[in-house]
Protein backbone atom coordinates (compact mmCIF):
# COMPACT_ATOMS: atom_id res chain seq x y z
CA UNK A 1 0.00 0.00 0.00
CA UNK A 2 1.31 3.58 -0.80
CA UNK A 3 -0.03 6.37 1.18
CA UNK A 4 0.17 9.53 -1.02
CA UNK A 5 2.84 11.82 -0.40
CA UNK A 6 0.05 14.69 0.66
CA UNK A 7 -0.59 12.65 3.66
CA UNK A 8 2.68 11.66 4.26
CA UNK A 9 3.99 15.43 4.47
CA UNK A 10 0.57 16.09 6.46
CA UNK A 11 1.32 14.03 9.36
CA UNK A 12 4.45 15.23 9.71
CA UNK A 13 3.41 18.98 10.00
CA UNK A 14 1.02 17.72 12.09
CA UNK A 15 4.04 15.90 14.84
CA UNK A 16 5.96 18.41 14.71
CA UNK A 17 3.17 21.06 16.15
CA UNK A 18 2.46 18.33 18.62
CA UNK A 19 5.57 18.73 19.83
CA UNK A 20 5.49 22.25 19.54
CA UNK A 21 2.36 22.25 21.50
CA UNK A 22 3.58 20.14 24.49
CA UNK A 23 6.84 21.65 24.74
CA UNK A 24 5.66 25.31 25.06
CA UNK A 25 2.84 23.51 27.35
CA UNK A 26 5.41 22.81 29.80
CA UNK A 27 6.71 26.03 29.83
CA UNK A 28 3.19 27.52 29.84
CA UNK A 29 1.08 25.24 31.10
CA UNK A 30 2.62 23.16 33.71
CA UNK A 31 5.42 26.43 35.01
CA UNK A 32 2.31 28.64 34.33
CA UNK A 33 5.16 31.17 32.59
CA UNK A 34 3.51 32.87 29.68
CA UNK A 35 5.66 32.71 26.21
CA UNK A 36 4.79 34.05 23.05
CA UNK A 37 7.60 33.67 21.18
CA UNK A 38 8.16 29.90 21.43
CA UNK A 39 8.76 29.74 17.40
CA UNK A 40 11.92 31.82 17.85
CA UNK A 41 13.36 28.72 19.77
CA UNK A 42 11.85 26.31 16.86
CA UNK A 43 13.51 28.86 14.64
CA UNK A 44 17.07 28.52 16.91
CA UNK A 45 16.29 25.04 16.20
CA UNK A 46 16.04 24.78 12.66
CA UNK A 47 18.54 27.01 11.87
CA UNK A 48 21.34 24.99 14.09
CA UNK A 49 20.06 22.29 12.47
CA UNK A 50 20.55 23.71 8.96
CA UNK A 51 24.11 25.55 9.52
CA UNK A 52 24.87 22.65 10.77
CA UNK A 53 24.49 19.92 8.11
CA UNK A 54 24.97 22.20 5.33
CA UNK A 55 28.24 24.14 6.23
CA UNK A 56 29.79 21.55 8.70
CA UNK A 57 28.67 18.51 7.34
CA UNK A 58 27.53 17.30 11.14
CA UNK A 59 25.28 14.30 10.57
CA UNK A 60 21.82 14.66 11.23
CA UNK A 61 21.51 13.02 14.60
CA UNK A 62 24.68 15.11 16.44
CA UNK A 63 23.00 18.16 14.38
CA UNK A 64 19.32 17.64 16.10
CA UNK A 65 20.86 17.34 19.15
CA UNK A 66 22.86 20.50 18.97
CA UNK A 67 19.69 22.07 18.12
CA UNK A 68 18.09 21.06 20.98
CA UNK A 69 21.04 21.83 23.31
CA UNK A 70 21.42 25.93 21.37
CA UNK A 71 17.74 26.30 21.34
CA UNK A 72 17.88 25.03 25.52
CA UNK A 73 20.69 27.63 26.35
CA UNK A 74 18.97 30.36 24.92
CA UNK A 75 15.80 29.60 26.43
CA UNK A 76 17.89 29.61 29.71
CA UNK A 77 18.62 33.22 28.92
CA UNK A 78 15.17 33.63 28.47
CA UNK A 79 14.25 32.18 31.57
CA UNK A 80 16.73 34.31 33.34
CA UNK A 81 15.61 37.28 32.42
CA UNK A 82 12.16 35.94 33.27
CA UNK A 83 13.28 36.61 36.92
CA UNK A 84 13.57 40.15 36.47
CA UNK A 85 9.90 40.44 34.85
CA UNK A 86 6.38 40.51 35.97
CA UNK A 87 4.02 38.32 34.09
CA UNK A 88 2.36 40.50 31.10
CA UNK A 89 5.82 42.34 30.73
CA UNK A 90 7.70 38.43 30.09
CA UNK A 91 4.42 37.93 27.61
CA UNK A 92 5.86 41.16 25.77
CA UNK A 93 9.40 40.46 26.15
CA UNK A 94 9.04 36.88 24.26
CA UNK A 95 6.71 38.65 21.48
CA UNK A 96 10.07 40.78 21.30
CA UNK A 97 12.36 37.57 21.19
CA UNK A 98 10.51 36.42 18.71
CA UNK A 99 11.09 39.43 16.54
CA UNK A 100 14.63 39.94 17.32
CA UNK A 101 15.81 36.55 16.33
CA UNK A 102 13.57 36.97 13.00
CA UNK A 103 15.68 39.85 12.38
CA UNK A 104 18.65 38.10 13.02
CA UNK A 105 17.71 35.33 10.92
CA UNK A 106 16.68 38.33 8.05
CA UNK A 107 19.45 40.49 8.39
CA UNK A 108 23.20 38.58 8.97
CA UNK A 109 24.94 37.28 5.96
CA UNK A 110 25.76 33.95 8.42
CA UNK A 111 21.74 33.15 8.10
CA UNK A 112 21.80 33.27 4.48
CA UNK A 113 19.32 36.64 4.72
CA UNK A 114 15.62 36.57 3.00
CA UNK A 115 17.26 33.85 0.80
CA UNK A 116 17.21 31.30 4.09
CA UNK A 117 19.02 28.44 3.80
CA UNK A 118 18.60 25.52 1.42
CA UNK A 119 19.96 22.08 0.18
CA UNK A 120 18.88 20.58 4.06
CA UNK A 121 19.59 17.06 3.89
CA UNK A 122 17.51 14.11 5.25
CA UNK A 123 18.84 11.70 7.84
CA UNK A 124 20.43 8.84 7.02
CA UNK A 125 20.57 5.77 9.24
CA UNK A 126 23.24 2.73 8.39
CA UNK A 127 24.65 4.53 5.85
CA UNK A 128 21.01 4.62 3.55
CA UNK A 129 18.87 8.31 3.15
CA UNK A 130 15.22 7.81 4.66
CA UNK A 131 12.84 8.81 2.59
CA UNK A 132 9.88 10.82 3.52
CA UNK A 133 7.84 8.01 4.93
CA UNK A 134 11.28 7.18 6.88
CA UNK A 135 10.85 10.46 8.13
CA UNK A 136 7.31 10.49 9.03
CA UNK A 137 8.52 7.54 11.63
CA UNK A 138 11.08 9.19 13.21
CA UNK A 139 8.71 11.99 13.63
CA UNK A 140 6.03 9.82 15.23
CA UNK A 141 8.99 8.63 17.95
CA UNK A 142 10.34 12.02 18.48
CA UNK A 143 6.20 12.83 19.41
CA UNK A 144 6.13 9.84 21.72
CA UNK A 145 9.73 11.08 23.51
CA UNK A 146 8.10 14.55 24.04
CA UNK A 147 5.15 12.95 25.02
CA UNK A 148 6.95 10.38 27.17
CA UNK A 149 8.95 13.35 28.66
CA UNK A 150 5.66 15.41 29.35
CA UNK A 151 4.34 12.52 31.64
CA UNK A 152 7.61 12.24 33.65
CA UNK A 153 7.22 15.64 34.24
CA UNK A 154 3.51 15.71 35.17
CA UNK A 155 4.49 12.97 37.11
CA UNK A 156 6.75 14.14 39.16
CA UNK A 157 8.03 16.09 42.27
CA UNK A 158 9.94 18.24 39.32
CA UNK A 159 6.37 19.16 37.74
CA UNK A 160 4.27 19.12 41.21
CA UNK A 161 7.26 22.34 41.56
CA UNK A 162 5.91 23.67 38.08
CA UNK A 163 2.70 23.59 39.27
CA UNK A 164 3.06 25.37 42.60
CA UNK A 165 4.89 27.96 40.70
CA UNK A 166 2.10 28.35 38.57
CA UNK A 167 -0.45 28.60 40.96
CA UNK A 168 1.25 30.91 43.64
CA UNK A 169 5.01 32.06 42.84
CA UNK A 170 4.90 33.75 46.83
CA UNK A 171 3.08 30.63 48.39
CA UNK A 172 5.61 28.31 46.22
CA UNK A 173 8.89 30.30 47.70
CA UNK A 174 7.12 29.79 51.49
CA UNK A 175 7.19 26.36 51.51
CA UNK A 176 10.58 25.89 50.22
CA UNK A 177 10.27 25.81 46.50
CA UNK A 178 13.23 27.98 44.57
CA UNK A 179 10.87 29.30 42.24
CA UNK A 180 14.02 31.30 40.33
CA UNK A 181 15.67 27.84 39.74
CA UNK A 182 12.34 26.08 38.21
CA UNK A 183 11.41 28.99 36.06
CA UNK A 184 14.68 28.14 34.60
CA UNK A 185 14.32 24.67 33.98
CA UNK A 186 10.86 24.80 32.67
CA UNK A 187 12.15 27.62 30.38
CA UNK A 188 15.19 25.35 29.11
CA UNK A 189 13.43 21.96 28.80
CA UNK A 190 10.02 23.49 26.85
CA UNK A 191 12.85 25.59 24.61
CA UNK A 192 15.27 22.50 23.63
CA UNK A 193 12.56 20.45 22.43
CA UNK A 194 10.91 23.60 20.08
CA UNK A 195 14.81 23.25 19.11
CA UNK A 196 14.49 19.80 18.45
CA UNK A 197 11.35 20.25 16.78
CA UNK A 198 13.48 22.43 14.52
CA UNK A 199 15.90 20.24 13.44
CA UNK A 200 13.31 18.02 11.82
CA UNK A 201 11.51 20.70 10.56
CA UNK A 202 14.66 21.79 8.78
CA UNK A 203 15.59 18.42 7.59
CA UNK A 204 11.74 17.97 5.89
CA UNK A 205 11.51 20.98 4.52
CA UNK A 206 15.22 20.81 3.09
CA UNK A 207 14.91 24.59 2.79
CA UNK A 208 14.04 27.03 5.90
CA UNK A 209 13.88 31.19 5.28
CA UNK A 210 12.81 33.34 8.40
CA UNK A 211 9.22 33.70 7.55
CA UNK A 212 8.73 30.16 9.15
CA UNK A 213 9.61 31.28 12.07
CA UNK A 214 7.38 34.66 12.63
CA UNK A 215 5.35 35.66 15.58
CA UNK A 216 2.43 34.59 14.02
CA UNK A 217 3.62 31.08 13.97
CA UNK A 218 4.17 31.57 18.18
CA UNK A 219 0.25 32.32 18.34
CA UNK A 220 -0.32 29.55 16.48
CA UNK A 221 1.21 27.01 19.31
CA UNK A 222 0.00 28.72 21.79
CA UNK A 223 -3.23 28.27 19.98
CA UNK A 224 -3.40 24.80 19.68
CA UNK A 225 -2.24 24.32 23.71
CA UNK A 226 -4.94 26.72 24.91
CA UNK A 227 -7.63 25.04 23.42
CA UNK A 228 -6.79 22.14 23.76
CA UNK A 229 -5.95 22.52 26.63
CA UNK A 230 -3.15 23.53 29.06
CA UNK A 231 -1.16 21.66 32.00
CA UNK A 232 -2.30 18.81 30.42
CA UNK A 233 -0.79 16.43 28.13
CA UNK A 234 -4.11 15.37 26.33
CA UNK A 235 -4.66 18.96 25.51
CA UNK A 236 -1.86 20.19 22.90
CA UNK A 237 -1.84 16.89 21.90
CA UNK A 238 -5.57 16.80 20.12
CA UNK A 239 -5.07 21.18 19.93
CA UNK A 240 -2.50 20.67 17.68
CA UNK A 241 -3.86 18.44 15.37
CA UNK A 242 -7.21 19.89 15.20
CA UNK A 243 -5.59 23.36 14.17
CA UNK A 244 -3.12 21.91 12.12
CA UNK A 245 -5.98 19.55 10.05
CA UNK A 246 -8.56 22.17 9.96
CA UNK A 247 -6.81 24.64 7.76
CA UNK A 248 -6.14 21.81 4.94
CA UNK A 249 -10.29 21.38 5.18
CA UNK A 250 -10.81 24.70 5.07
CA UNK A 251 -8.50 26.24 2.33
CA UNK A 252 -10.24 29.88 2.38
CA UNK A 253 -9.33 30.12 6.57
CA UNK A 254 -5.73 30.44 5.71
CA UNK A 255 -5.51 34.26 4.42
CA UNK A 256 -7.28 34.71 7.45
CA UNK A 257 -5.32 32.45 10.22
CA UNK A 258 -4.00 34.87 12.19
CA UNK A 259 -7.59 36.88 12.33
CA UNK A 260 -9.12 33.37 13.24
CA UNK A 261 -6.62 32.16 15.55
CA UNK A 262 -6.88 35.37 17.69
CA UNK A 263 -10.72 35.14 17.48
CA UNK A 264 -10.38 31.31 18.91
CA UNK A 265 -8.10 32.38 21.82
CA UNK A 266 -10.13 34.96 22.88
CA UNK A 267 -13.65 32.94 22.80
CA UNK A 268 -11.49 29.93 24.40
CA UNK A 269 -10.82 32.26 26.87
CA UNK A 270 -13.95 33.33 27.64
CA UNK A 271 -16.29 30.58 27.48
CA UNK A 272 -13.36 26.90 28.30
CA UNK A 273 -10.30 28.55 30.12
CA UNK A 274 -9.33 25.04 30.72
CA UNK A 275 -9.34 24.44 26.92
CA UNK A 276 -11.52 21.58 25.26
CA UNK A 277 -9.56 18.64 27.10
CA UNK A 278 -8.42 20.68 30.62
CA UNK A 279 -9.84 20.00 34.03
CA UNK A 280 -13.34 20.90 34.56
CA UNK A 281 -14.17 21.60 30.76
CA UNK A 282 -17.44 21.06 28.78
CA UNK A 283 -16.37 17.71 27.43
CA UNK A 284 -14.05 16.09 30.57
CA UNK A 285 -17.42 16.76 32.09
CA UNK A 286 -19.75 15.23 29.65
CA UNK A 287 -17.37 12.13 29.30
CA UNK A 288 -17.07 11.69 32.85
CA UNK A 289 -20.92 11.73 33.28
CA UNK A 290 -21.15 9.19 30.17
CA UNK A 291 -18.80 7.08 31.63
CA UNK A 292 -20.16 7.53 35.40
CA UNK A 293 -17.15 8.45 37.26
CA UNK A 294 -15.89 12.23 38.25
CA UNK A 295 -11.66 13.24 38.48
CA UNK A 296 -12.51 14.88 41.91
CA UNK A 297 -14.67 14.70 45.14
CA UNK A 298 -17.67 16.40 44.83
CA UNK A 299 -18.15 19.24 46.99
CA UNK A 300 -19.58 18.45 51.01
CA UNK B 1 19.69 31.03 72.73
CA UNK B 2 16.83 31.98 71.39
CA UNK B 3 14.96 29.89 68.47
CA UNK B 4 14.52 32.97 66.32
CA UNK B 5 15.83 36.78 67.17
CA UNK B 6 15.89 39.87 65.23
CA UNK B 7 18.44 42.65 66.18
CA UNK B 8 17.53 46.40 65.52
CA UNK B 9 15.18 45.09 62.19
CA UNK B 10 14.43 48.26 60.25
CA UNK B 11 12.18 47.86 56.87
CA UNK B 12 11.26 51.39 54.92
CA UNK B 13 8.73 51.88 51.95
CA UNK B 14 9.88 55.55 50.78
CA UNK B 15 9.45 57.73 53.63
CA UNK B 16 7.45 55.06 55.80
CA UNK B 17 9.47 53.09 58.35
CA UNK B 18 7.12 50.35 58.22
CA UNK B 19 9.88 48.22 60.82
CA UNK B 20 11.71 50.36 63.29
CA UNK B 21 14.79 48.84 65.15
CA UNK B 22 12.43 46.01 66.32
CA UNK B 23 14.59 43.37 68.36
CA UNK B 24 12.52 40.85 69.39
CA UNK B 25 13.50 36.90 71.22
CA UNK B 26 11.92 33.63 70.46
CA UNK B 27 12.26 31.21 72.85
CA UNK B 28 12.15 27.15 71.67
CA UNK B 29 8.52 25.59 72.52
CA UNK B 30 6.71 29.31 73.25
CA UNK B 31 4.06 30.94 71.28
CA UNK B 32 4.30 34.57 70.89
CA UNK B 33 2.01 36.51 69.67
CA UNK B 34 2.81 39.37 67.97
CA UNK B 35 -0.37 42.21 67.85
CA UNK B 36 -0.98 45.85 67.30
CA UNK B 37 -3.14 48.61 65.98
CA UNK B 38 -3.66 47.97 62.07
CA UNK B 39 -0.75 49.20 60.03
CA UNK B 40 1.15 49.08 63.17
CA UNK B 41 3.95 46.52 60.67
CA UNK B 42 3.24 43.17 61.74
CA UNK B 43 3.04 41.74 58.24
CA UNK B 44 5.82 43.65 57.53
CA UNK B 45 7.79 42.03 60.28
CA UNK B 46 6.61 38.44 59.33
CA UNK B 47 7.58 39.56 55.45
CA UNK B 48 11.24 40.73 56.67
CA UNK B 49 12.00 37.59 58.53
CA UNK B 50 10.95 35.30 56.30
CA UNK B 51 12.59 36.75 53.67
CA UNK B 52 10.27 38.22 51.37
CA UNK B 53 11.65 41.71 52.14
CA UNK B 54 15.18 42.68 52.81
CA UNK B 55 15.68 44.45 55.85
CA UNK B 56 17.36 47.62 55.55
CA UNK B 57 19.22 47.46 59.09
CA UNK B 58 19.43 44.66 61.64
CA UNK B 59 19.93 41.19 61.84
CA UNK B 60 17.67 38.13 61.95
CA UNK B 61 19.40 35.03 63.63
CA UNK B 62 17.36 31.64 63.12
CA UNK B 63 18.83 28.80 65.50
CA UNK B 64 22.01 30.91 65.95
CA UNK B 65 22.44 31.40 62.48
CA UNK B 66 21.98 34.66 60.69
CA UNK B 67 19.29 34.63 57.66
CA UNK B 68 18.62 38.21 56.64
CA UNK B 69 19.36 38.66 53.14
CA UNK B 70 17.99 34.92 51.90
CA UNK B 71 15.41 33.97 49.68
CA UNK B 72 12.30 32.91 51.37
CA UNK B 73 12.87 29.57 50.09
CA UNK B 74 16.18 29.45 51.44
CA UNK B 75 14.38 30.19 55.02
CA UNK B 76 11.31 27.72 54.50
CA UNK B 77 13.84 25.05 54.15
CA UNK B 78 15.89 26.04 57.14
CA UNK B 79 12.92 25.34 58.88
CA UNK B 80 10.32 28.30 59.37
CA UNK B 81 6.95 27.27 58.02
CA UNK B 82 4.35 30.27 57.31
CA UNK B 83 0.64 30.93 56.32
CA UNK B 84 -0.58 34.38 54.81
CA UNK B 85 -2.79 36.59 55.92
CA UNK B 86 -4.94 36.27 52.73
CA UNK B 87 -4.79 32.97 52.49
CA UNK B 88 -2.69 31.95 49.25
CA UNK B 89 -3.46 27.52 48.73
CA UNK B 90 -2.54 26.54 45.22
CA UNK B 91 -6.08 27.17 44.27
CA UNK B 92 -6.06 24.82 41.40
CA UNK B 93 -4.32 21.75 43.10
CA UNK B 94 -5.84 19.46 45.21
CA UNK B 95 -6.15 19.15 48.73
CA UNK B 96 -3.34 16.70 48.96
CA UNK B 97 -1.34 17.76 46.39
CA UNK B 98 -0.73 21.20 48.18
CA UNK B 99 0.76 19.34 50.79
CA UNK B 100 2.86 17.18 48.52
CA UNK B 101 4.23 19.85 46.70
CA UNK B 102 5.47 21.44 50.08
CA UNK B 103 6.55 17.72 51.09
CA UNK B 104 8.66 17.35 47.92
CA UNK B 105 10.52 20.11 48.45
CA UNK B 106 13.22 18.06 50.23
CA UNK B 107 13.64 15.88 47.00
CA UNK B 108 14.49 18.92 45.12
CA UNK B 109 17.92 18.57 46.13
CA UNK B 110 19.33 16.19 43.99
CA UNK B 111 18.42 15.64 40.10
CA UNK B 112 17.62 11.94 40.65
CA UNK B 113 15.26 12.52 43.04
CA UNK B 114 13.78 15.70 41.47
CA UNK B 115 12.18 12.89 38.64
CA UNK B 116 10.49 10.55 41.42
CA UNK B 117 6.89 9.94 41.42
CA UNK B 118 5.28 12.46 43.59
CA UNK B 119 2.57 9.97 43.55
CA UNK B 120 4.04 7.63 45.82
CA UNK B 121 2.48 5.68 48.40
CA UNK B 122 4.65 7.55 51.49
CA UNK B 123 4.15 10.90 50.48
CA UNK B 124 0.48 9.95 49.86
CA UNK B 125 0.63 8.53 53.30
CA UNK B 126 2.62 11.74 54.69
CA UNK B 127 0.21 14.04 53.25
CA UNK B 128 -3.28 12.11 54.40
CA UNK B 129 -1.46 12.03 58.12
CA UNK B 130 -0.72 15.87 58.06
CA UNK B 131 -4.45 16.77 56.74
CA UNK B 132 -5.77 14.28 59.32
CA UNK B 133 -4.12 16.51 61.66
CA UNK B 134 -6.24 19.67 60.60
CA UNK B 135 -9.38 17.73 60.31
CA UNK B 136 -8.85 18.29 56.14
CA UNK B 137 -8.24 14.34 55.40
CA UNK B 138 -11.68 13.82 54.10
CA UNK B 139 -11.56 16.50 51.78
CA UNK B 140 -7.67 14.94 50.23
CA UNK B 141 -9.30 15.18 46.45
CA UNK B 142 -10.95 18.48 46.34
CA UNK B 143 -9.55 21.44 44.57
CA UNK B 144 -8.10 23.91 47.03
CA UNK B 145 -9.91 27.01 45.55
CA UNK B 146 -13.30 25.54 46.41
CA UNK B 147 -12.52 25.20 50.49
CA UNK B 148 -14.22 27.49 52.45
CA UNK B 149 -11.70 30.39 54.11
CA UNK B 150 -11.68 28.66 57.35
CA UNK B 151 -10.44 25.41 55.77
CA UNK B 152 -8.27 26.92 53.54
CA UNK B 153 -6.24 28.61 56.48
CA UNK B 154 -5.84 25.06 57.83
CA UNK B 155 -4.79 23.64 54.84
CA UNK B 156 -2.04 26.25 54.28
CA UNK B 157 -0.68 25.38 57.77
CA UNK B 158 -0.67 21.48 56.97
CA UNK B 159 1.01 22.72 54.01
CA UNK B 160 3.71 24.39 56.32
CA UNK B 161 3.68 21.29 58.67
CA UNK B 162 4.59 19.19 55.23
CA UNK B 163 7.77 21.02 55.90
CA UNK B 164 9.03 19.58 59.28
CA UNK B 165 9.57 23.26 60.82
CA UNK B 166 10.71 24.03 63.97
CA UNK B 167 8.92 27.39 63.36
CA UNK B 168 5.30 27.81 62.64
CA UNK B 169 4.58 31.84 61.66
CA UNK B 170 0.57 32.44 60.98
CA UNK B 171 -0.07 35.68 59.87
CA UNK B 172 -4.10 35.89 61.38
CA UNK B 173 -4.59 32.68 61.51
CA UNK B 174 -8.51 33.50 62.64
CA UNK B 175 -9.11 36.47 60.41
CA UNK B 176 -12.59 36.07 59.12
CA UNK B 177 -13.08 32.53 59.94
CA UNK B 178 -16.60 31.75 62.77
CA UNK B 179 -16.06 31.52 66.47
CA UNK B 180 -16.26 27.78 66.25
CA UNK B 181 -13.28 27.43 63.83
CA UNK B 182 -11.24 29.83 65.76
CA UNK B 183 -11.65 27.44 69.09
CA UNK B 184 -10.85 24.38 66.38
CA UNK B 185 -7.70 26.66 65.33
CA UNK B 186 -6.63 26.94 68.79
CA UNK B 187 -6.39 23.59 69.74
CA UNK B 188 -4.64 22.95 66.59
CA UNK B 189 -1.84 25.56 67.57
CA UNK B 190 -1.76 23.74 71.17
CA UNK B 191 -1.29 20.55 69.48
CA UNK B 192 1.54 21.37 68.00
CA UNK B 193 3.08 23.07 70.43
CA UNK B 194 3.29 19.85 72.17
CA UNK B 195 4.52 18.11 69.24
CA UNK B 196 7.93 20.78 69.65
CA UNK B 197 6.90 23.21 67.20
CA UNK B 198 7.39 26.89 67.91
CA UNK B 199 4.78 29.28 67.23
CA UNK B 200 4.65 32.79 66.46
CA UNK B 201 1.43 34.40 64.94
CA UNK B 202 0.17 37.97 64.21
CA UNK B 203 -3.66 38.46 65.99
CA UNK B 204 -6.31 40.50 66.32
CA UNK B 205 -8.98 38.67 68.42
CA UNK B 206 -8.06 39.57 71.52
CA UNK B 207 -9.76 36.57 72.97
CA UNK B 208 -7.57 34.37 71.15
CA UNK B 209 -3.96 36.00 71.32
CA UNK B 210 -5.23 36.01 75.69
CA UNK B 211 -6.36 32.57 76.09
CA UNK B 212 -3.80 30.96 73.73
CA UNK B 213 -0.36 32.96 73.92
CA UNK B 214 2.61 32.70 76.51
CA UNK B 215 3.93 36.07 75.90
CA UNK B 216 2.74 39.50 73.56
CA UNK B 217 5.02 41.70 71.76
CA UNK B 218 2.98 45.18 70.97
CA UNK B 219 4.06 46.69 67.66
CA UNK B 220 2.21 50.04 66.75
CA UNK B 221 4.06 52.63 64.02
CA UNK B 222 6.56 50.05 63.37
CA UNK B 223 8.22 50.00 67.01
CA UNK B 224 7.85 47.86 70.22
CA UNK B 225 6.04 49.25 72.76
CA UNK B 226 5.44 46.39 75.16
CA UNK B 227 5.94 42.91 75.50
CA UNK B 228 5.23 40.96 78.40
CA UNK B 229 2.71 38.31 80.10
CA UNK B 230 -0.85 38.79 78.24
CA UNK B 231 -2.73 39.65 81.70
CA UNK B 232 0.02 42.19 82.20
CA UNK B 233 -0.16 43.84 78.47
CA UNK B 234 -4.08 44.68 78.87
CA UNK B 235 -3.24 47.34 81.67
CA UNK B 236 -0.14 48.32 80.21
CA UNK B 237 -0.76 52.48 79.50
CA UNK B 238 1.35 52.57 75.81
CA UNK B 239 -0.76 49.40 74.80
CA UNK B 240 -3.95 51.47 76.05
CA UNK B 241 -2.58 54.75 74.45
CA UNK B 242 -1.99 52.81 71.18
CA UNK B 243 -4.91 51.57 71.03
CA UNK B 244 -7.36 53.87 72.36
CA UNK B 245 -5.81 57.01 72.55
CA UNK B 246 -4.39 59.30 74.93
CA UNK B 247 -6.56 59.91 78.16
CA UNK B 248 -7.73 64.17 77.84
CA UNK B 249 -6.66 65.84 81.19
CA UNK B 250 -10.55 66.69 82.52
CA UNK B 251 -11.33 69.91 82.88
Amino acid sequence: MVIPAYYITLAIITGIYIILALSLNIITGFAGQPNMGHAAFFGIGAYTHAILTTRFDVSFWLAALAAAVVAGAVGALLGLISLRVREDFLAITTIGINFVVVSVFLYHPFFGQAFGIGGIPMPSLFGRVLDKGGLLVLVLLAVLLVVWISRRVEGSWFGLALESLREDEQAAEAVGVDTRRFKVMAFTLGTSLAGLAGALYASFMSFISPGDFAFSLSITILCMAVVGGLGTIRGPVVGAIILSLAPEMFRFVLDYRLLVYGGLLVVMMRLQPAGLLGRGSFLVRLGQRLLGRRETAPVP
Amino acid sequence: MPLLETRGLCKSFGGLKAVNNVSIAVEEGEILGIIGPNGAGKTTLFNTICGVYRPDAGQVMFAGQPIHGLRPNRIARLGIGRTFQASRPFRGLSVEDNVRAAYGVRFHKSWRTLWGAHRADAARRRAMELLEQVGLAHLAGMEAGQLSLGLQRRLEIARALALEPRLLMLDEPAAGISHEEGLQLMDLVRRLRQQGVTVVLIEHNMQMVMNLCDRLVVLSYGEVIAEGKPADIGRHPAVIEAYLGKEVAHA
